[in-house]
């Protein structure tokens, strides 16, 4: 089966990605790999993630936007997942899937807005090694 | 030599066809036997007494189903308005620009907790609003089901860039939650709703000035 | 009955696609679609992660409940330890542990039958509620 990539454009010091198409596994993988890849190779301090057009995030695809995020951060980037849809936001929390300490940001305007205020918060090489807990979410009930 | 009955054979099935459909449920027959009842003949009796019952049972099998009707009616009435409690008991107020106040009245179920969920998630979605306060002074009850139940619609309205903060939480409440041992780390929480506005606001970055030295 | 066949990975989306249209021909809300079609993503992709392949049949519930019930087949290693299985957190592949117990909990029923070496049938159902 031929991988088919997903487009990812640099806007000033951001990247910005915008899943247009159902995600499988390898196509996931394929992203987090090209994220990272772009980040190192254009020192892009943040990348805005648009996936407003998913229809569903599954464990995996969870689990690879949340490491992706960590990654990034290594790499002295921010990420923010934008425009989830209340659907998979619901289907998510009840799946019992954490995106850990990934930001979240309703439209691409606030997501941006997210970015630079961090970026003038962190300085300028400083890396972010805050451990935010997660909020656990037991079933019980 | 007793009395001649006329046409036997057809009055006799006619006889077991309107027993027949009576014991399937079928009242419906016409009860005149003939134009010209015929005393005599032993057998306009028995067909008038069997044709009456079956025509008072009709009317008593009517009857009940009217009954049955109305009660079904009510209970749908009933049905109706527990729904409408529910929905009147859940609103979702725009109390400021860009934020939105869930009052929560009663008691929180699983049924309920996801509705209301759903509802809240797809107002915030559709008018793109960045704080909301979940109210809960009017839930007698917060046991760990419940503050699980808040802290997934909190995770939920995170996941969508939104901010939430949960007020009204009651001493007895704040007791419980602790000797429950339920964590709301992560999850900010008020005492009151004035408090929540306050938050909200500052969140947004809005300052409220009281004017000094008007007259 | 509506049959798919996972033996690639893209197979999970056909998977998923294909209960999505049903869902939503029997009138599932878009919250229930995504709980339904998520849960499929799960179950189909523990198919292609252990059992390498097996099959996805769609269906609709009329009696008692009206809704949609979908099969997971496959000849697999088999399932040793259910009830651990559908403990929260628990995963025998690089998986997060979340998808047994995590599609349970989007769904109404679900029944799975397992032996070591001969393979899992998983039934998973979504009932439309008044």
């Amino acid at each position: 089966m031929i991988t088919q990539s997903i487009p990812i454009l640099k806007l000033k010091e951001f990247l910005l990605v915008s899943i247009q198409t159902d995600l499988h596994d390898r196509m996931a993988e394929q992203l987090q790999y090209d994220i990272l890849q772009h980040i190192s190779k254009t020192g892009a301090k943040g990348v805005l993630i648009d996936i407003s057009a998913l229809e569903m995030v599954d464990s995996f695809i969870g689990r690879t936007l949340a490491d992706t995020a960590r990654m990034a951060s290594t790499l002295d980037a921010e990420i923010v997942i934008v425009g989830m849809q209340p659907a998979v936001a619901i289907t998510l929390v009840e799946l019992g899937l954490s995106l850990g300490d990934v930001k979240t940001a309703m439209n691409l305007d606030e997501g941006y807005t997210l970015l630079v205020e961090q970026l003038s918060k962190n300085g300028s090489n400083q890396i972010e090694s805050e451990e935010k807990e997660e909020v656990s979410i037991d079933d019980s009930g | 030599m007793s009395k001649r009955v006329k046409d036997l054979d057809s009055r006799l099935e006619r006889l077991e066809g309107a027993l027949t459909l009576a014991n399937t449920g079928t009242f419906d027959i016409d009860v005149e036997v003939s134009d010209e009842l015929d005393f005599d003949d032993p057998l306009t009796a028995v067909e008038t007494g069997v044709y009456v019952l079956i025509n008072d049972m009709g009317e008593q099998v009517m009857e009940s189903r009217k009954r049955s009707q109305e009660l079904q009616d009510k209970l749908n009435l009933i049905e109706k308005q527990r729904q409408a409690i529910e929905e009147l008991s859940t609103p979702i107020i725009k109390i400021w620009d860009q934020v939105l106040v869930l009052p929560l009245i009663g008691t929180l179920d699983t049924r309920r907790s996801q509705k209301l969920t759903e509802a809240l998630l797809t107002d915030i979605s559709a008018t793109q609003t960045k704080v909301t306060i979940i109210d809960i002074t009017g839930v007698p009850n917060v046991d760990s089901a419940v503050a699980n139940h808040l802290l997934k619609t909190v995770a939920a309205v995170q996941l969508l860039g939104a901010s939430c903060v949960i007020t009204g939480i009651r001493p007895e409440v704040a007791q419980t939650i602790v000797h429950l041992g339920v964590d709301l780390g992560g999850v900010e929480t008020l005492s009151n709703l004035a408090e929540g506005l306050q938050w909200a606001l500052n969140r947004l970055k809005y300052r409220i000035l009281k004017e000094e030295g008007v007259q | 009955m509506i049959v798919v066949r996972i033996k690639d990975v893209g197979d999970i989306i056909k998977a998923r696609s294909a209960v999505k249209d049903v869902a939503e021909k029997l009138g599932f809300g878009i919250v229930d679609r995504t709980r339904i079609s998520t849960a499929v993503s799960e179950l189909a992709r523990n198919i292609y992660l252990f059992a390498k392949e097996g099959d996805v049949q769609i269906e609709e519930l009329s009696n008692p409940h009206k809704g949609i019930r979908i099969t997971f087949i496959d000849h697999g290693p088999g399932i040793e330890d259910i009830d651990l299985a559908l403990k929260d957190g628990w995963s025998s592949s690089n998986g997060m542990g979340k998808g047994l117990p995590g599609a349970r909990r989007l769904v109404d029923l679900m029944e799975i039958e397992s032996q070591p070496g001969k393979g899992t049938t998983v039934i998973i159902e979504k009932w439309l509620k008044g």
